[in-house]
């Protein structure tokens, strides 16, 4: 069916939403760059005069990028597992998308049960005799790894596994029988395509994982905050709005920052695949 | 292959056992006495589910919070069809920056979404208020919205609409009784999947609630921040509960195919 | 394929709530009319001022290549696309600016486009619900064209439960009981195989006699266009070559596209010696001396340009005897194939295909590297003018 000018009125809608957000963002540039209600830079002056701060951005890119490395190591064999199933798929599937559609809060709680020092974890190594006191394994970066790792890992293995179900099987076996060994095969022909869903997951995780807010607020301790639980304490704690907004501008285009050479690859890869295919 | 395949089954297992164990640890520290699991593992009892039933003011903050994601869920499906409708429909130059404006939240760090959107309701005085919630619920959810209907909208046959046009049909008992009902499955998608987002949403909604509106995921939150009432986990039980019934409806009607590849499910 | 030369002379009414031909528009004026209808999208010209017309009742096929313009032409009937010039007119009305919905068509689709989420019934009876005829009447109509396609009884199954033949026969039905002035369809056989193709040729044609309402049907399968039509327009590159009856476009092909499209054909090029009324004398480029034919349209004078055009089957040849006049060539190839043999000759340089009979009482020695000589009758060779 062929439709005139007039469904474009139906744009109205989502438009004025989306006009609200687009707004938002320019809002919230404008008010980092209005600290006290004078325009200046004077936010982000602040910002790279202190060293803490400085440090923050760098750990939370470094957190960021471990997140979405230990993901990848992690969701890369279970995609290709699950893509291989017969049987069962399923079920592990659902494994998998449960955890990561139940809600954050209640993930993040029930490390803090596993984890805490009264924990079960910890209870286990102390009721065997392994260790005389607690291990402390919250409130540090550690525990905000696991959580963080826990969040993520999911997007990554649907990512890839995306990649997985697109790999015709007999390509592996057209590898195979020209007489590449399993580790070849897999170096040749399974790596290489699937390496969209891998640099795709990868950005998007790293992404999601600069703006988490809840896991190191919850799981993360005082000293070593990162730009997401540090913008809530601006904002809840100072009710210095400018000063979130301020933090808010350099995560985004610091996590930009990094995306855009992935995205480089990630675009050499698809030219690659599509000249060799 | 059978190395390959062997680790992999290995590291799978483990990722498994990763993924659930947290929420294994509350539901069984829901039905413990103490509420808090500890090793080694003390009673068993039902007794926190029976406090959380017993108390109006948590159950208030669920029948808000249901409300809330119905409501989300309900506009973002609306607008969703419609920004997918003329998209899929009437290709033409900017509809792709329309795009990729609804995608944005899935991808931009929520930290620095939560702000902007954060300075969106404060200029219309919304803080704390259901209405601020919901506003900000609709952006977070839209791209779950727009994708699966984009995908059911682009598969649909055109010859299906032409078909009833030239049997008489006119162009709106077209789309009642031809178009919407083909897309239908989408919509469903589209809704559950809102609905679970909205439903789970916290990073957001943090920045958002105040002394007189919350969601429960936000006072489970507040609850973990403070002194916990042993309640907490039996109430974190509950929604779970709620996310394996979605799922498990979504996984019965539609297959999980859904999650993994919107755009090739049915 | 005598049956489809003969056009049905009377619709007959079918049934009580039957599929009668019609009633709308007056007698006499053709059911279906296109006046130097054009189509361009951007600068691709796809149908190129396209004149003819349809008379109520008539099974008329749209016979090409794909991307011949013929399915253009059927959607600016329908009314999806609009003619960027000319006129249509259905049922004596023109159709500008009247929507699809509006249009008194029906059109069965090239995937037949079934409802999926409604039975074979719910298909059937939409057009007539959108009518909001009364429920009785919808029964009725339903019912009779259930009957008329050979499914009663399955009316309840939904469209993925039955075979492609239903499927297709359903679409039918469901394009039928609205009434339609006239029926489009669009290739609707193409997916199916072939021997359910044939089998569907024949039931189309024969519901088409019984309710007697005006068929177009789009077509690029030269066997199927000529079992089933009373005239078939041959289309090529969005211009209508020739319209004529199957035995027309068989035996009288008007250019040398319709010939090679419509069967086998031997084409040869020449310049015209002289002409007699519809005999003209043609001496051939590569061959030396001079053979005789027919003008499929227009005679022409004595020295244009014209090619030849003649059927295999009508090629005669024997052995050569002495050194008598006329064409002749030697045996290069003869292929086995049933009721012939196809025999492939080398005329100086061109080559001739001429199917021999294969029955043994033909007696012709056909030893490959033998000299033959090939005869026609001039009426079985056509002379067309050569652009």
């Amino acid at each position: 069916m062929r439709y005139d000018r007039r469904l474009l009125l139906l744009l109205a809608l989502p438009g004025s939403v989306l006009a609200l957000l687009v707004w938002g963002l320019v809002r919230l540039v404008w008010m980092s760059l209005t600290p006290k209600g004078a325009f200046g830079f004077g936010n982000y002056a602040l910002f790279f005069a202190r060293a803490d701060y400085l440090a923050m951005l760098w750990r939370t890119i470094v957190v960021a990028g471990s997140t979405a490395i230990i993901s990848l190591l992690l969701a890369y064999p279970t995609a290709y597992f699950i893509s291989r199933m017969r049987r069962g798929r399923d079920l592990l599937l659902l494994m998998i998308i449960l955890p990561w559609l139940v809600s954050l809060i209640v993930r993040t709680y029930g490390w803090i049960v596993l984890l805490g020092n009264r924990g079960i974890i910890n209870g286990v190594l102390i009721a065997s005799g392994l260790a005389e006191t607690p291990t402390r394994m919250i409130f540090n970066t550690f525990g905000v790894m696991v959580g963080m790792v826990h969040v993520f890992c999911p997007f990554m293995i649907i990512a890839i596994l995306t990649s997985f179900l697109h790999l015709d099987r007999s390509m592996e076996e057209a590898s195979m029988s020209l007489g590449a060994g399993p580790f070849k095969t897999f170096a040749r022909v399974i790596l290489p395509l699937t390496m969209p869903g891998v640099t795709s997951g990868t950005l998007l995780v790293f992404l999601l994982a600069t703006g988490a807010v809840v896991t190191p607020l919850m799981l993360g301790g005082v000293r070593d905050a990162l730009i997401g639980s540090q913008i809530y304490r601006e904002v809840i704690d100072a009710f210095d709005l400018p000063k979130a907004a301020t933090l808010a501008v350099l995560l985004s285009v610091f996590a930009l920052l990094f995306v855009v050479p992935l995205q480089q690859i990630e675009r050499r890869v698809a030219r690659h695949m599509n000249t060799t295919r | 292959m059978a190395v390959l395949t062997r680790l992999s089954g290995l590291i799978t297992a483990l990722v498994v056992i990763f993924l659930i164990a947290p929420i294994l640890v509350v539901v069984a520290s829901a039905f413990s006495a103490t509420g808090y699991m500890t090793f080694p593992p003390g009673s068993i009892s039902t007794r926190w589910f029976a406090a959380f039933f017993a108390n109006s003011d948590w159950l208030a903050t669920l029948g808000i919070t249901l409300v809330l994601s119905l409501l989300a869920a309900g506009f973002s499906l609306v607008l969703g069809f419609a920004a997918a409708f003329v998209i899929v429909r009437r290709p033409m130059r900017g509809l792709p920056a329309i795009e990729f404006l609804i995608l944005l939240p899935l991808v931009f760090p929520h930290a620095a979404l939560a702000i902007a959107i954060l300075t969106v309701v404060s200029a219309f005085g919304l803080v704390g208020t259901f209405a601020g919630v919901l506003l900000a619920h609709v952006f977070v959810t839209l791209p779950y919205a727009y994708r699966p209907i984009v995908a059911s909208l682009g598969k649909l046959d055109a010859a299906m609409e032409e078909a009833a046009l030239s049997l008489g049909a006119h162009p709106w008992t077209t789309f009642r009784r031809i178009t919407l009902p083909l897309v239908r499955p989408g919509l469903t998608t589209a809704f559950l999947f809102c609905f679970i987002i909205s439903f789970d949403e916290t990073t957001i909604t943090l920045f958002l609630v105040g002394p007189s509106f919350t969601t429960l995921p936000i006072r489970i939150f507040s609850q973990l921040q403070d002194n916990a009432s042993p309640m907490v986990a039996a109430i974190s039980t509950v929604l779970i509960g709620f996310t394996v019934a979605l799922v498990v409806i979504i996984k019965t009607v539609f297959g999980l195919e859904l999650f993994v590849e919107p755009e090739h499910a049915r | 394929m005598a049956s489809s030369l003969t056009r049905p002379d009377t619709a007959r009414p079918y049934g009580a709530h039957g599929l009668p031909s019609d009633r709308r528009e007056a007698a006499g004026q053709p059911a279906l009319e296109l006046q130097a209808v054009s189509r361009a999208f951007g600068t691709h010209v796809a149908v190129h001022g396209v004149s003819m017309s349809v008379a109520q009742g008539e099974f008329v096929t749209l016979l090409g290549p794909s991307g011949c313009g013929k399915t253009t032409i059927l959607r600016m009937v329908a009314g999806f696309e609009q003619p960027s010039g000319g006129a249509i007119m259905v049922g004596g009305a023109p159709v500008a600016g009247v929507p699809p919905y509006r249009r008194p068509i029906g059109i069965v689709f090239q995937n037949l486009a079934l409802f999926p989420h409604m039975s074979v019934e719910g298909n059937i009876a939409f057009g007539l619900e959108v009518m909001k005829l009364p429920k009785g009447e919808i029964r009725g109509r339903v019912d009779d064209a259930l009957a008329l396609i050979g499914l009663v009884g399955l009316g309840a199954r939904r469209v993925h439960e039955i075979s492609g033949g239903q499927r297709q026969r359903v679409a039918l039905a469901r394009a039928l009981v609205t009434r339609p002035t006239v029926l489009l369809l669009d290739e609707p056989l193409g997916a199916l195989d072939l021997k359910i193709r044939r089998q569907l040729q024949v039931e189309l044609k024969r519901i088409q006699k019984q309710v007697g309402t005006t068929f177009v049907f789009v077509t690029h399968d030269q066997e199927e266009a000529l079992t089933m039509s009373d005239r078939i327009a041959v289309m090529n590159g969005g211009r209508v070559e020739q319209i004529g009856t199957p035995q027309e476009i068989y035996d009288r092909p008007a250019t040398p596209f319709v010939a090679r499209f419509i069967g086998d054909t031997n084409l040869l090029q020449g310049r015209v010696v002289a002409s007699a009324g519809r005999r003209a004398t043609v001496a051939l480029d590569d061959v030396a001396g001079a053979v005789e034919g027919e003008f499929g349209s227009d005679a022409l004078g004595a020295g244009e340009r014209v090619a030849l055009a003649i059927r295999p089957e009508n090629i005669r040849i024997s052995a050569r005897d002495g050194d008598g006049a006329g064409l002749h060539g030697r045996l290069e190839e003869a292929i086995y194939a049933g009721a012939h043999v196809r025999c492939r000759l080398r005329v100086a340089a061109t080559e001739i295909i001429a199917n021999v009979p294969a029955a043994p009482s033909s007696g012709t020695d056909l030893s490959l590297g033998r000299d033959f000589a090939i005869r026609w009758d001039p009426a079985d060779c056509v002379v067309q003018a050569q652009p």
